[in-house]
């Protein structure tokens, strides 16, 4: 994978070679088109192939991976405000421990907030208080006082208490801000909507408005598929805690990683060429309609990489032949000057009749990330299977899943395809036994994390 | 206070307050049912205002989807936009002016989720007609609106579909997504906060059409499946939320706070006012007539005592007068008549002395007989003596035929008293017969002395009432006459003491009393017993 970098960006942009090195190259190219960049570009968009070369005279399958990568507007620039609101479970399952160290997670995320950050908390059981409105967090220990006053008790009205989150947040949403709802539960629904569909619904309207639910299970109650779906719709997190600690790591990767929001409601516009049929879309969902392809991503920091991996039809092509695949745009708000910008690459495919020649073009990280994705989905098949109780299928399915990614680790040398192999062949063991909702869990919160690869939590 | 007065007196308060307590309690009930009424009628309200807030909030809602969408850049790539950056925005079709859809299109590429959509709403676009029909929440006035809602079950619950026409008659229509879409009504309705007022004792509850609770605040309980449905108020959302019920259920304290505190406070307060003014008359009533008894008694008392003052003197004017009418003779002339008038008008004050003394005894319960040995005609013939100067003068001839001699138990001076006030009548008021006629008979253990003279009689209808006290004939017959008009009352009085009686006998002329008296067993000659002074011996009885 070639990685463009804030300088070279600038250098290749200055120079006005960027169209002529994508082609020689036969990867991707960045474009920034309505604004020069030094001023402009907040991300940077590759595009690239798992096979840069095919081979000639036959119709094939191969990656079309999709990165964006926030850039940095300065050195040391101090973290974006935050705009959060805190849903706490304060159901009677929460009692004794649970609400203990949720509260103290709760006071330690609050403490670390300064005067440009607007907080809220909210606390459900059956019904839903709204214990500190959205404020300024200019007087945290008066809202931890406020956190620490919680009783458990009650049914789990949890759609409620997102709705009420959600809605203070949306008092104050801006661009700049990491607008967040952070939902820290450990039970299943009861009150309300509670299917993961009916919760992604809301994660989607949500993701419109530019905010995201962050899900943390606590304890080995909660019901994971909720949460992800929560999590995943509304382009948000998802991590559970069994401990007080694992708690407060969460909370601190949350915000203290995110540096600053450059980029925002960032639209991914995929336009394949004559010839060229996307497949399927694998991790982060997309649309496919015909043969373009729409991702949306809601925020992006620096130094994180959001990517979009494809599975694409290569058309048919004479050896020695170069063809466009595809266009890819990249639309984003920029939340400083709230400017509505592009950024554009393209993508082409050489033909060659020689595999070793398309062997040597092979882009390994590409075809990783994209073995690792596949895996991935056969890992959550893995998972309905067991939920079905067809328990020899699924672990079946996890032992061909390590076979195929042990082989993927050797063929491209990626270590961390191996260690995915290993993991296959632990939740194998794991899963027969009864206990094994803990492992469902795990397996849940990785399968989260491989298809939207967000901050590791 | 007599016995049949206290039970009137009773009766005069018992009554009025029964009646009181039972209007009481109906008007309590009635009240007590109005102020449920009230009550219900006031949840309702409440119900109904977060209804019609849910009902505001939706129009704003309509409004702002009835500005999504712009028909002359209504191409695939504006309604797909539309459905990536809006929140509310689930899906949107486009049908042309026959109905026909336009997008998502049925032969261009489709994205899966347009593809789900088509599925769930074929039935919709596929009728061509489903907008053409005046749909639930148009305005009916509009034979075909220009926008509305469409309602569809598919599923969990309701669906939503908002729609408009262009003038050239192309439809948009809008799914909803349901999730949002209560998300932001959720975010509008009340939350359970420490500082929410408004927020209600019980709870208030949004449910769907299955019955499943969307969204609950309050501070009450959640309603119990097995609670009595009748406590629970609800009412429907207006269109397109109308498969969509509030349901309030009161807290316990709520309601019987609202029943209990004004309904028995009023009536409480009406029925003690009214008992109250029952009591007080009746205390008054107590007050007044006791101070009356008291004063009647304080009257009686002053005559006793004025009479008792008066007893002493007229003993010796009596005695006196006795002893110098005996030391008189004949030839004194004038001097002995005035004196036998001294001794008979001592006399007629004695006798009138003894009644008064007689009749304050009775009312004290206290008259009492002084019972011994003596002659019963002996006793008639003493009598007849004190009375004779003056019958003789008022030339009145007295007959005695007395056969009720021999020894008998009696009191002498009751029998004396009795004889007295009969002869005094006779005096009083049968002057004009010229005549009186005194027979005895001994009966066994009676004696029986029947007094009877030519007057002019007494009427048939006053023959009881002659006996009662202070009772006097008026007319003719008593004008001019002093009487204190207790003797024949006193004199009844004394003859049933001593187991007889005292009447009026039918007769031909004038009025005819008799007297029967117990008198002992024994007809049998005996001393009579020796006659005491009246006063005393009445007082001794006493």
């Amino acid at each position: 994978m070639v990685r463009f970098g804030w300088l070279k960006v600038l250098v290749m942009v200055a120079l006005g070679l960027a169209l002529a090195l994508g082609e020689r190259r036969g990867t991707a190219q960045v474009l920034v088109i309505d604004k020069p960049p030094s001023e402009a570009a907040r991300l940077t968009l590759g595009a690239q192939l798992g096979h840069p070369v095919v081979l000639a005279d036959r119709k094939q399958l191969t990656f079309l991976k999709i990165g964006l990568e926030g850039i940095a507007r300065e050195a040391g620039v101090r973290r974006a405000p935050i705009n959060v609101a805190i849903v706490l479970d304060r159901s009677s399952s929460m009692s004794g421990d649970r609400l203990d160290k949720a509260k103290q997670a709760a006071s330690l995320v609050v403490e670390e907030l300064t005067a440009d950050d607007i907080v809220s908390v909210v606390a459900y059981n059956d019904t839903v208080s709204v214990i500190v409105p959205a404020v300024q967090a200019r007087q945290p220990a008066e809202i931890t006082r406020q956190i620490a006053a919680l009783e458990a008790s009650g049914t789990t009205a949890l759609f409620a208490g997102v709705a009420k989150g959600a809605h203070e947040v949306s008092k104050y949403v801006e661009q700049n801000r990491v607008n967040r709802v952070v939902l820290l539960s450990d039970g299943m629904a009861n009150v309300g909507p509670s299917s993961p569909g009916e919760l992604s619904e809301l994660g989607q309207a949500l993701a419109k408005q530019g905010i995201s639910v962050t899900t943390i299970g606590l304890g080995d109650g909660y019901n994971e598929d909720l949460m992800v779906a929560l999590a995943r719709a509304s382009d948000g997190n998802h991590g559970y805690a069994r401990t007080a600690d694992d708690l407060s790591r969460i909370f601190k990767l949350e915000f203290a990683s995110q540096a600053d929001v450059v980029a925002r409601d960032v639209r991914v516009t995929v336009r394949f060429a004559d010839g060229v049929r996307p497949v399927r879309a694998l991790g982060r969902e997309a649309e496919i309609t015909g043969s373009v392809v729409s991702a949306r991503v809601n925020e992006l920091y620096p130094k994180q990489e959001r990517y979009l991996l494809l599975e694409v039809e290569m058309p048919v092509g004479a050896a020695g032949q170069r063809k466009p695949v595809a266009t890819v745009d990249a639309r984003y708000v920029d939340p400083v000057s709230r400017v509505s910008r592009t950024v554009s690459s393209t993508v082409d495919v050489g033909f060659s009749d020689s595999a070793s020649e398309v062997d040597s073009h092979l882009n390994k990280d590409v075809m990783s990330t994209g073995a690792t994705l596949v895996a991935n989905e056969a890992n959550k098949q893995a998972v309905t299977l067991r939920d079905q109780g067809k328990t020899d299928e699924a672990v079946a399915l996890l032992e061909n899943n390590a076979v195929f990614l042990e082989q993927k680790a050797r063929e491209y040398g990626n270590e961390r395809l191996r260690k995915e192999a290993e993991f296959n062949r632990q939740q194998k063991k794991a899963m027969p036994a009864p206990a094994w909702h803990d492992s469902r869990k795990e397996m849940r919160k990785r399968q989260f994390q491989a298809d939207y690869a967000p901050a590791e939590l | 206070m007599k016995p049949h007065l206290a039970v009137i007196f009773v009766l005069l308060l018992l009554v009025p307050l029964g009646a009181i307590g039972w209007l009481g309690v109906r008007a309590a009930r009635g009240e007590q049912q109005l102020v449920q009424q009230r009550f219900y009628e006031l949840l309702h309200t409440r119900v109904a205002e977060v209804a019609a807030s849910i009902g505001r909030r939706m129009e704003t809602i309509e409004l702002g989807l009835a500005k999504l969408g712009d028909f002359d850049h209504a191409d695939a790539d504006a309604l797909r936009e539309l459905t990536r950056s809006e929140p509310l925005v689930r899906q949107a079709f486009l049908l042309d002016p026959k109905g026909k859809l336009l997008h998502p299109p049925l032969d261009g590429p489709r994205s899966q989720s347009e593809e789900e959509f088509l599925t769930r709403t074929r039935s919709i676009w596929q009728a061509q007609d489903s907008f053409s029909r005046p749909v639930e929440g148009a305005d009916p006035r509009a034979g075909s609106a220009a926008q509305g809602w469409y309602v569809w079950f598919w599923d969990r619950g309701a669906n939503l579909i908002h729609w408009r026409r262009a003038d050239d008659g192309r439809v948009l229509g809008i799914e909803v997504n349901r999730m949002a879409l209560l998300a932001a009504l959720i975010g509008e309705l009340p939350s359970n906060d420490a500082n929410e007022q408004a927020n209600p004792l019980g709870r208030m509850e949004l449910v769907d059409a299955q019955g499943d609770v969307l969204y609950a605040w309050g501070r009450g309980q959640p309603a119990s499946p097995r609670s009595d449905r009748s406590v629970v108020v609800s009412e429907k959302l207006s269109p397109p939320l109308a498969s969509w019920t509030l349901r309030y259920t009161p807290a316990p304290s709520e309601a019987a706070e609202a029943l209990g505190r004004r309904g028995a406070f009023a009536t409480a307060a009406g029925l003690a006012a009214l008992v109250l003014v029952v009591l007080g008359l009746g205390a008054y009533f107590v007050r007044a007539s006791g101070r009356e008894l008291r004063e009647a008694r304080l009257r009686v008392s002053f005559v006793n005592q004025v009479s008792h003052e008066l007893k002493t003197p007229l003993t010796n004017i009596r005695m006196y007068a006795e002893l110098l009418e005996g030391e008189l003779d004949e030839e004194s002339g004038e001097l002995r008549e005035y004196t036998s008038v001294i001794v008979s008008e001592s006399q007629r004050l004695s006798r009138l002395i003894a009644n008064v003394l007689s009749f304050a005894r009775r009312q004290r319960g206290k008259l009492a007989l002084r019972q011994g040995e003596g002659d019963v005609d002996e006793t008639i013939r003493q009598v007849v003596e004190q009375f004779r100067p003056s019958l003789t003068e008022q030339g009145i001839a007295v007959e005695l035929e007395l056969g009720a001699g021999g020894t008998a138990r009696f009191d002498a001076d009751a029998l004396g008293q009795i004889l007295g006030n009969l002869l005094s009548n006779v005096e009083k008021y049968a002057a004009s017969g010229k005549r009186v006629s005194i027979r005895s008979v001994r009966r066994s253990n009676t004696a029986e002395i029947r007094v009877a003279d030519a007057g002019p009689g007494i009427p048939a209808k006053a023959r009881d009432e002659i006996f009662q006290p202070f009772v006097r004939l008026s007319g003719a017959v008593t004008d001019g006459v002093a009487g204190t008009g207790i003797g024949l009352s006193i004199a009844r009085e004394l003859a049933r003491l001593h187991g007889g009686e005292l009447r009026l006998e039918a007769s031909d002329e004038g009025a005819c009393f008799l007297v029967t008296l117990e008198v002992g067993g024994q007809v049998s000659e005996g001393a009579a017993t020796e006659k005491g002074d009246d006063g005393e011996s009445t007082d001794r009885g006493g």
